[in-house]
C-alpha cells in the first residue's frame, strides 16, 4: 500500500516535472541557435532532478 | 450611467449590451490546497499571461486592458484592446521557476539567455526574442475560448510595430552592465572568438570615424582596443587575431582597406593602417590618430 502510494506520488511528480520541462524547452528553443550538436534528450531522472532544483520557485 | 468618478467607464450599445474596460489579472482560487488552484483555467488574455507569469504581473501590472461586453444573451465577450508593453518586455527576461534568465548587455548591445543544461549564458538576437513573444501571443489566442476576440492577439499585438516597441522597452528593463560577466561574478557566458568579434564590431561603431587627412595605424587601433577590452574586464586578443577581425569590419563600415604604406607619425617608419580614419574617445578610453 505504502509502496503504491510512493509510486503514485513519483508518477505525479514526474508528470508535473515533464510538463514544466517541456514548457521550458519550448521557450528556450526560440532563443537557441541551431548548432552541429543537437541537445541530448533528458532521462526521467534528469527531468525530476531539474524539477526539484527549481521547485523552490514554484508557488 | 456613471455614478462616481472612480467607477470604470461604461458604454451602452444599441443592442442592449453593456461594455466596460477592465484590468483583471488571474487569481488562483482561494482554496487551501494550492495544487488545485493551479488548474483554474484562464478565460481572458490578461488571465492567460498573468497565470503563466504571476510574478511579472505582480510587478509590472495587468498584461492587457480589455473591453468586456455583457451581451443580451447573458454571455460575455472579451476584447483585448492594448498591451501593457512593460509587462510583455519583462516576461522576455524569463521565468525563474524554470531557471530562465535573459539580459541585455549594454556595453556590447547584445542579448544573452541562460541555456540549459549548461547553465551558461549564450548570445541570442532581438529577432529571436520577437519570435518568442509572437509565439506566446499565438498560444494565448489558440488556448482561450471563443468568447475572446482574437484578432488583436493574432494580428495587431504580433505586428512588427508592437513587437519592436516591446523589445525596445525590454532593453532597459533587462539591462545588465559589464559586471554581470565579471571575473568574480557567478554568471558565466560562452567564451570564444565570437565575443571578441562582437566587441570589435561595437568598437568599430563607437570608436572609429571617417576623417579625411587622418591616419590610424594598426598598432594604435590595437592599443585602444586592448584598453577597451580591459574596461570590459575581458582578456586581450593577440594582435594577429585583432588584425584579422578588424580589417573586414573597417572595410564593411567605411569602405577602407588596410594598407601597408602608412607612415607612423611617431617613428616615421612604414607600417600597416588606414588613411582617412581616426579613433575617438569611447567610454573613457582615450583614442588617437
Amino acid at each position: 500500500m505504502n509502496d503504491n502510494s510512493q509510486h503514485e506520488q513519483r508518477l505525479d511528480q514526474l508528470e508535473q516535472a515533464r510538463k514544466l520541462w517541456l514548457e521550458s524547452e519550448w521557450r528556450l528553443n526560440f532563443l537557441r541557435t541551431e548548432t552541429g550538436t543537437p541537445t541530448q534528450p533528458r532521462t526521467e531522472e534528469e527531468i525530476l532532478q531539474w524539477y526539484q532544483q527549481h521547485q523552490h520557485h514554484q508557488r | 450611467m456613471v455614478s462616481a468618478a472612480s467607477t470604470p467607464p461604461e458604454v451602452i450599445h444599441d443592442q442592449l449590451t453593456t461594455a466596460k474596460l477592465q484590468l483583471k489579472k488571474w487569481e488562483p482560487e482561494p482554496w487551501p490546497n494550492l495544487q488545485y488552484a493551479k488548474y483554474t483555467k484562464p478565460t481572458t488574455p490578461s488571465e492567460w499571461f498573468s497565470c503563466k507569469f504571476p510574478d511579472h504581473a505582480r510587478i509590472w501590472g495587468c498584461p492587457f486592458i480589455e473591453l468586456v461586453e455583457d451581451r443580451a444573451d447573458g454571455l460575455k465577450k472579451i476584447n483585448p484592446l492594448a498591451p501593457n508593453l512593460d509587462f510583455l518586455a519583462a516576461i522576455l527576461g524569463g521565468d525563474e521557476r524554470m531557471g530562465h534568465k535573459v539580459i541585455h548587455l549594454e556595453g556590447e548591445m547584445q542579448w544573452y539567455f541562460l541555456d540549459q543544461p549548461s547553465s551558461i549564458f549564450k548570445p541570442t538576437t532581438t529577432e529571436k526574442l520577437g519570435n518568442l513573444l509572437r509565439a506566446l501571443l499565438m498560444r494565448c489566442a489558440e488556448e482561450l475560448p471563443d468568447s475572446v476576440h482574437k484578432l488583436n492577439l493574432f494580428l495587431e499585438f504580433r505586428s512588427d510595430k508592437i513587437i519592436k516597441a516591446v523589445l525596445h522597452r525590454a532593453k532597459s528593463i533587462l539591462a545588465a552592465d559589464h559586471t554581470f560577466f565579471a571575473v568574480d561574478s557567478k554568471n558565466e557566458r560562452l567564451k570564444g572568438v565570437e565575443v571578441h568579434e562582437r566587441l570589435a564590431r561595437v568598437f568599430v561603431e563607437q570608436a572609429l570615424e571617417r576623417e579625411p587627412g587622418q591616419i590610424l595605424t594598426l598598432t594604435n587601433a590595437y592599443l585602444i582596443f586592448t584598453e577597451y577590452l580591459k574596461l570590459k574586464e575581458m582578456v586581450p586578443v593577440r594582435r594577429s587575431m585583432f588584425k584579422g577581425m578588424l580589417a573586414p569590419l573597417v572595410r564593411d563600415a567605411f569602405d577602407l582597406g588596410l594598407r601597408n604604406d602608412i607612415i607612423d607619425q611617431a617613428t616615421q617608419k612604414q607600417t600597416a593602417g588606414w588613411k582617412g580614419l581616426r579613433a575617438h574617445e569611447v567610454e573613457g578610453v582615450a583614442g588617437g590618430a
